[in-house]
């Protein structure tokens, strides 16, 4: 580009202020850290299903390891590849283009937002290296276990856990900050509030509950903090701690943060199918509220993860009572999709397949949520296999077929180029077919009574006869990691060899299609967009075309 | 291609990003950042909070705290304060010397506090009282030690502003003064919080 004149290497590829390149950074980050988090996926899997045969290219899973495994799975796939991947990274690249303003707020705090999570990360790898190894108390970090090195025997680990943590949450925070002040103060002309995209309103809503709900879990980082490096004993019964404290400080975090890697994908996916679907969404006020409403509730429904720990009965019933309620909302913007998607002139392109595919699979793990949010169910099913099949159909394909949408929807903008088409859906239809096969399964062990953070199962003779549904959930959990590189080379390859993308290859309304591709420093030519509609104004009765962008903006266009 | 003068960095540099009501887009983030540190500091006080609740006999341990130091401090971050919104009022008027004069009380006064601070924790240490010893003195010392964080992180910032308005050199950075005068306020306001809350809950202060 032509631009990079008064841009060194360093400036413009490492130490960048520029949003879309933080964006980019993020978005490899995320990738690199899925490699990690994939492998130890596939360790566990093979552990539940050949266990202590040594795995390939690992050796035997021993207990210890196990630890140490899941909790890195655990750690990795939410901090290190859900955030950057749904938040981090989408909210950099879309909400200046989508808004119509040059960069964010703070640049530089972007890039320390952005190094921040480096450090993160390398603090977190790092503690592979060190005497007793990785934290190993689970990605929850649950008290008494997290808070003494004589439980786990790892030390020096579970400080690096915690430090790493803590710099996540700060940076997670910050760039929130400047999101959210980008948007109030930046908007392009004409941009008014009702004419935000759904995509910008979801990030902002998951960056306003994420340091709404990260500070009480950051106090409890510090006390744990405290318990191992001072040897305080806030979680610790014997010196007169209270272990359930942690509990709640997490959980108080820790279910609304289940939104944080929700909510952008609830974004992306009603953006692209009002694009693919020809139609203005259906209920957009409706969506907005139910936001507001879910992001409320989720502030009171923590305690349905702790209905197991002996909490009074009177409480129980309340907390039972947000967590059904919750889905009502969720519910409602459910509908309003398929509303939307209901007598559109529907193009399955790969970025709409991935979100039919969403719809699909969140469905099963947004119902399942309501067992295991009714007190009695819970009880029985809480500490087994039906809760890691129940949050992987939530999670998976929130972070995943949301993130998969989201980067087939953009990568033209990002890169300036498209991403090969078949492999593209064949990526999504053995992404689709393993992975219902991996997890569905778990749903069957789990409410046949397979209990769940168990390093060996062949220690329990009763769990024998789900043998054969292990081995074929792990089978299929190593077929959903393979396919993976079908992505991982397209994304690599098209990014040199994919074809030429133009402006607007989708007919989209929105104003990140009016740049050129990819956006040059700045975004825009020397004068801003001005807005002048709806970003969801499709097949509109008396129009010439099927779709009207929201600006006249041409700008520099004629060179892109 | 020939728009380099079009994307060229100074061109779009001066657009004023002043949003509704005139917020810009600072004080807005200092806001936003007050609100974040409002939760952190909800999650600490929450969990003491809960934890003297269920033990009275807290009391008598917190009749160990140095009440009249504790006082003292009290008073130097009040004063301290108001000296800082007395050099943001002289920034307004564009008097950057005066406004200097009252940063450097500012300083002063904030490293006092913090001084103070280290005698009771040397007072408290020699008396045997260190973050193991019990949950109350855990919670006193991880409260102070986080308030005292901030405290350090505001004097780097007014110590910055202070360097540039000394020389009369604020120039851009004018604004700043104001925004970080909002984030002391703060800082102070949480010490308001945690002055009763450990010092004045002690033995005797029922009676």
């Amino acid at each position: 580009m032509s631009q990079g004149h008064h841009q060194g290497f360093w400036t413009k590829y490492i130490f960048s202020t520029d949003h879309k390149m933080v964006a980019r950074q993020f978005l490899l980050l995320a990738l690199g850290m899925a490699v990690f988090g994939g492998f130890y996926a596939f360790l566990i899997r093979w552990q539940m299903a050949f266990p202590n045969q040594p795995a390939p290219f690992f050796g035997p899973v021993t207990p210890d390891k196990y630890n140490v495994i899941i909790t890195m799975h655990g750690t990795i796939m939410l901090f290190f590849v859900g955030m950057p991947l749904l938040n981090a990274f989408p909210s950099n690249f879309l909400v200046p283009l989508m808004i119509g303003a040059r960069d964010m707020a703070f640049p530089r705090l972007n890039m320390a937002s952005f190094w921040m999570t480096v450090v993160a990360a390398i603090l977190l790898m790092s503690s592979f290296f060190v005497p007793g190894g990785p934290a190993a108390a689970g990605w929850t970090g649950y008290a008494p276990l997290s808070a003494s090195s004589e439980y786990t025997g790892v030390k020096i680990g579970a400080v690096l856990w915690l430090l790493s943590l803590a710099f996540v949450f700060i940076s997670s925070s910050l760039g929130g900050i400047n999101y959210l002040v980008t948007v109030v103060t930046m908007r392009a002309k004409g941009m008014s509030y009702s004419r935000i995209p759904l995509t910008v309103w979801f990030l902002l809503a998951a960056a306003f509950t994420f340091f709404l709900a990260a500070g009480p879990v950051l106090a409890g980082a510090f006390m744990l903090l405290m318990d191992n490096v001072f040897g305080t004993g806030f979680f610790l019964p014997f010196k007169g701690g209270e272990p359930l404290l942690w509990q709640h400080l997490f959980w108080f975090f820790g279910h609304p943060e289940v939104y944080v890697l929700f909510f952008p994908t609830l974004g992306f996916c009603l953006d692209i199918i009002a694009v693919f679907a020809r139609k203005p969404i259906f209920g957009k006020k409706l969506i907005i509220g139910s936001t507001i409403a879910a992001i409320a509730l989720s502030f009171v429904v923590w305690a349905h993860h702790m209905f197991v720990t002996g909490m009074n009965p009177t409480l129980v019933t309340p907390f039972a009572i947000t967590t059904i309620l919750i889905s009502v909302p969720f519910a409602i913007i459910y509908v309003c999709m398929f509303m939307s998607l209901k007598g559109g002139s529907i193009r399955l392109e790969p970025p709409m397949i991935w979100v039919l595919g969403f719809l699909a699979t969140f469905l099963v793990g947004g119902l399942t949520g309501i067992f295991l949010g009714a007190a009695g169910a819970d009880i029985y099913l809480h500490a087994t296999y039906f809760v890691i099949a129940h949050f992987h159909y939530t999670f998976f394909p929130s972070v995943f077929f949301g993130g998969y949408a989201a980067i087939n929807y953009w990568y033209p903008k990002m890169f300036g180029r498209m991403l090969n088409k078949t492999a593209a859906i064949l990526h999504f239809v053995l992404t689709f077919i393993f992975f219902n096969c991996t997890f569905w399964p778990l749903f069957i062990v789990g409410m046949g009574g397979m209990v769940r953070r168990i390093a060996d199962p062949s220690f329990y003779p009763q769990f024998a006869i789900f043998s054969h549904l292990n081995v074929f959930a792990t089978i299929s959990a190593m077929c959903l990691i393979s396919s993976q590189t079908i992505f991982l080379w397209n994304f690599f390859y098209s990014m040199k060899n994919g074809k030429k993308a133009e402006l607007n290859p989708y007919e989209s309304n929105t104003l990140e299609w009016l740049a050129q591709s990819p956006p040059p420093h700045g975004n825009w030519g020397p004068k801003l967009p001005v807005v002048t509609g709806d970003p969801y104004e499709y097949s509109q009765p008396g129009e010439a075309s099927d779709w009207k962008s929201q600006s006249s903006y041409k700008g520099d266009a004629i060179h892109g | 291609m020939d728009n380099t003068a079009a994307v060229h960095h100074d061109e779009y540099e001066v657009e004023d990003y002043t949003g509704p009501a005139g917020t810009t887009a600072g004080r807005l983030g200092v806001w936003i950042l007050i609100s974040s540190e409002i939760v952190l500091f909800a999650g600490l006080l929450g969990s003491y909070i809960l934890f003297r609740i269920f033990h009275p006999e807290w009391y008598e341990e917190s009749s160990h705290l140095n009440l009249y130091l504790g006082t003292v401090n009290t008073l130097l971050l009040l004063t301290s304060n108001f000296f800082m919104m007395k050099a943001t009022t002289a920034v307004e008027k564009d008097d950057q010397k005066l406004s200097a004069k009252y940063m450097l009380l500012t300083i002063a006064l904030g490293l006092a506090f913090l001084a103070v601070k280290g005698v009771e924790y040397t007072l408290e240490f020699k008396h045997g009282e260190f973050p193991s010893t019990g949950p109350f003195w855990s919670f006193y010392f991880l409260l102070t030690g986080i308030h005292g964080t901030h405290i350090l992180g505001g004097l780097v910032a007014i110590t910055l502003l202070w360097i540039h308005a000394k020389n009369n050199a604020l120039g851009e950075l004018k604004g700043r003064v104001a925004l970080t005068g909002l984030y002391w306020s703060f800082v102070e306001l949480v010490w308001i919080f945690l002055f009763p809350l450990l010092y004045l809950l002690r033995e005797g202060a029922a009676k």
